[in-house]
């Protein structure tokens, strides 16, 4: 049930180890890493991927492109994919999952708000 | 970044607008529909009103000339009229009698020259005359003396060297009636004109003079009442010597004015009219004048100008000296208005830009602050996501005791910055009125019942009992902010609870004819008065760093009073130091948003 791949992209490697060591701790099946949107691309080309927690900001190609452009792939149909943003307002948020986003973590997000982000129940 | 970078959309619509707007007048210029509002647009400077209004009074003011100008052409044209008629009339009627006397020279010469009975035929002649007219009829021989009159007590006397008598005596045999200037009769004793004409013997010898005298008063008195007050009459000979000279102040004669520029524009023509300043009376006067058909005489007749216009002027002639300095007034009045309406514009163009710009920057001032916050929270949440984060981790290994201290302080510390950093945000959002309410029926009880329970375990950790108390006429519902209310009722609840140990939070609802009543009593600490004037406002905790046992930043009261200002309410606190505190807040029943709630970009 929880054996879940999950895809972190995030360009702060600081963030990135800390949600892959969430991940390890909440028991998905692994976290792999991606620093920007042109590595998740090749990423998810090599393997398929259950969830992705993505930042919006990001240097080149921002999250809200890239889930923009995740959305288009039908090889991607299923993805879920969620949001990781330090932008805080509520409004910001529906923009969010308006876009194509199925979950929006609000940062700082402890582990269970994690768990309720990729639909594991607590 | 995906706020506050894209420029905002108000300024493409205005824009837009603006476009649309010049679109719109081109047309209105071309169908000429709205020429009204194209001149409305159009300012006229300062000076080219000046010049439109010196220009009217101008205008104004030759009109006045040529119209008043024009009135008295017209009152001198009906003037020259009337007098032109009395003249002739005069004229006519002086020539009628000196014809008539005439007759009666020749009548009288002819029987004298004869050697008839001229005595009997001149006394029956006079008594078919009217005396008052002819005062006698008489002859004076070759000699200059006086031989016969019809006076009643005649006697024969010297008249050799009266000019009658000398212009004939002296002439050449010419034959014509010569008129004398009046003279005081020295047969008559009475003041006459006489009308003399010289008598010959068939061999051209002279004879002597036939006279007849004329009482001149007597044909001019009728007209005197035709001439006014101030008029003139008078006959005058070709010699430049007035025979008869009538005016108010009554008849007098022999006045020589033949050396007058006037003189000579009346011997030029046979009627005419000329102007004459009368070396008399001073007056000065329109005259007319007429030759007699067959003598050498003029008549004339004066009337002086202050009568013309007393008389012939139209009566609008007299208000329009008031009519136009009326017009010109009003002109310089507009004109000064206008002026002062510009000046006050301008002034009030300048505020207005002033007040604008100082908006402006106000706003620009508001957007920048929200910017800065929104980018500061943003580089707080990322720092304390780390923290946050790998302490709830650290937190889960199997570490020593005082380690697992360590990563449970770490995460306290880092949940109450991440507080701090919320309220600030917060309180930017309400206070920038960025803040989005919905307005909606709240029930009140169980968003109030709901905060409770999130205090419950605080309270009772803290040996303080929360009780609620709800008055009857409380409505079940009241239209405002959920949320809103909630986080104010969360924030003093919470303020109680930290400055209350092992007492009691009193929770009362009660509600007025257009309010709802919410109060939060403690038995806490208490708020000295003059602290109490300084709480609500950012960024004051009553309590300073150094001494104070709670933590806390004085946000949460401060956050209370925005929101409760963005509900259409009040907020306040009553206290006594050392013995506790009563936060209370009012809400409108009805409530209608007060300030224009703005949507955030």
């Amino acid at each position: 049930m929880n054996a879940l791949a999950v895809l972190v992209v995030d360009d702060n490697i600081d963030n990135r180890s800390l949600a892959v060591r969430m991940l390890k701790v909440i028991g998905t099946v692994c976290g792999d890493q991606a620093g920007n949107a042109a590595e998740c691309l090749e990423a998810i080309s090599k393997k398929h991927y259950d969830a992705i927690l993505m930042d919006i900001s990001m240097p080149e190609v921002s999250g809200i492109d890239l889930c923009k452009t995740l959305r288009t792939m039908p090889t991607q149909a299923g993805v879920r994919i969620i949001a990781c943003t330090a932008h805080a307002s509520p409004r910001e948020a529906q923009q969010f999952e308006e876009i194509g986003f199925d979950a929006v973590l609000t940062k700082p997000f402890l582990m269970n708000d994690l768990k309720l982000a990729l639909a594991i129940t607590p | 970044m995906l706020c506050a970078i894209d420029p905002p959309p108000d300024t493409q619509v205005a824009r837009t607008a603006d476009r649309q707007r010049h679109a719109a007048e081109s047309t209105a210029m071309k169908t000429g529909a709205q020429w009204g509002r194209v001149l409305e647009r159009i300012k006229f400077p300062t000076y080219f009103k000046g010049l439109l209004t010196a220009v009217a009074v101008v205008v104004i003011a030759f009109s006045y000339y040529f119209v008043a100008n024009e009135a008295q052409q017209q009152a001198t044209a009906r003037a020259q009229e009337n007098l032109h008629s009395v003249t002739f009339a005069l004229a006519q009627h002086i020539e009628r009698t000196l014809e008539q006397a005439d007759q009666i020279s020749r009548v009288m010469r002819r029987s004298y020259v004869e050697g008839g009975n001229y005595r009997d035929l001149t006394r029956s002649i006079y008594r078919e005359l009217d005396p008052t007219l002819y005062p006698q009829l008489g002859f004076i021989n070759n000699k200059g003396l006086y031989v016969f009159g019809t006076l009643p007590d005649f006697k024969p006397i010297d008249l050799a060297d009266r000019k009658h008598f000398r212009i004939h005596a002296d002439s050449r045999g010419e034959d014509s009636l010569y008129v004398s200037t009046p003279l005081l009769g020295r047969a008559s004793k009475k003041l006459t004109l006489q009308l003399t004409r010289r008598m010959d013997s068939a061999s051209s010898d002279f004879l002597g003079v036939v006279v007849v005298s004329i009482n001149p008063e007597q044909f001019t008195s009728v007209y005197r009442e035709l001439i006014g007050r101030d008029g003139l009459i008078a006959l005058s000979g070709f010699d430049g010597i007035n025979r008869i000279r009538v005016d108010k102040s009554g008849f007098s004669f022999g006045h020589d004015f033949s050396n007058s520029p006037w003189f000579k524009t009346m011997r030029s023509t046979d009627h005419g009219f000329i102007d004459i300043i009368s070396g008399i009376d001073g007056k000065h006067r329109l005259t007319a004048f007429q030759q007699l058909p067959s003598r050498s005489l003029y008549v004339t007749v004066g009337l002086p100008y202050d009568e013309i216009a007393a008389n012939y002027l139209p009566s609008y002639h007299r208000y329009l000296p008031w009519l136009t300095g009326f017009l010109i007034l009003t002109l310089l009045t507009l004109f000064g208005l206008s002026v002062r309406t510009q000046h006050l514009n301008t002034q009030l163009n300048i505020a207005n830009a002033a007040f604008s710009n100082s908006m402006s920057v106000a706003v620009d001032a508001v957007e920048a602050k929200n910017r800065f916050l929104a980018s500061v929270s943003h580089e707080l949440r990322t720092p304390l996501h780390g923290i946050l984060g790998h302490s709830e981790l650290l937190s889960l290994e199997e570490l020593p005791v005082d380690a697992q201290e360590s990563a449970t302080a770490i995460f306290r510390s880092a949940s109450h910055l991440l507080q701090i950093v919320n309220q600030l945000l917060d309180i930017s959002k309400a206070d920038s009125g960025n803040q989005e309410l919905k307005i909606e029926p709240v029930a009140i009880r169980a968003a109030i019942e709901e905060m409770m329970t999130l205090h419950i375990v605080t309270a009772n950790r803290t040996g303080t009992t929360l009780t609620l108390d709800i008055a009857a006429n409380v409505p079940e519902q009241v239209n405002t902010d959920a949320t809103a209310l909630k986080r104010v009722m969360h924030n003093l609840i919470a303020n109680a609870l930290k400055f209350t140990k092992a007492g009691a939070v009193k929770i009362r609802v009660g509600a007025t004819a257009s309010h709802i009543r919410f109060e939060v009593s403690d038995t806490g600490i208490g708020i000295s008065p003059e602290n109490q004037r300084r709480l609500f406002t950012n960024y004051t905790q009553v309590h300073d760093f150094e001494t104070r046992e709670t933590p806390g930043t004085g946000l949460g009261l401060a956050l209370a009073r925005s929101l409760v200002d963005l509900l259409g309410g009040n907020i306040g606190v009553e206290s006594v130091l050392g013995e506790g505190s009563t936060f209370w807040f009012t809400i409108p029943r009805e409530n209608t948003p007060m300030p224009a709630t703005k949507v955030a970009s």
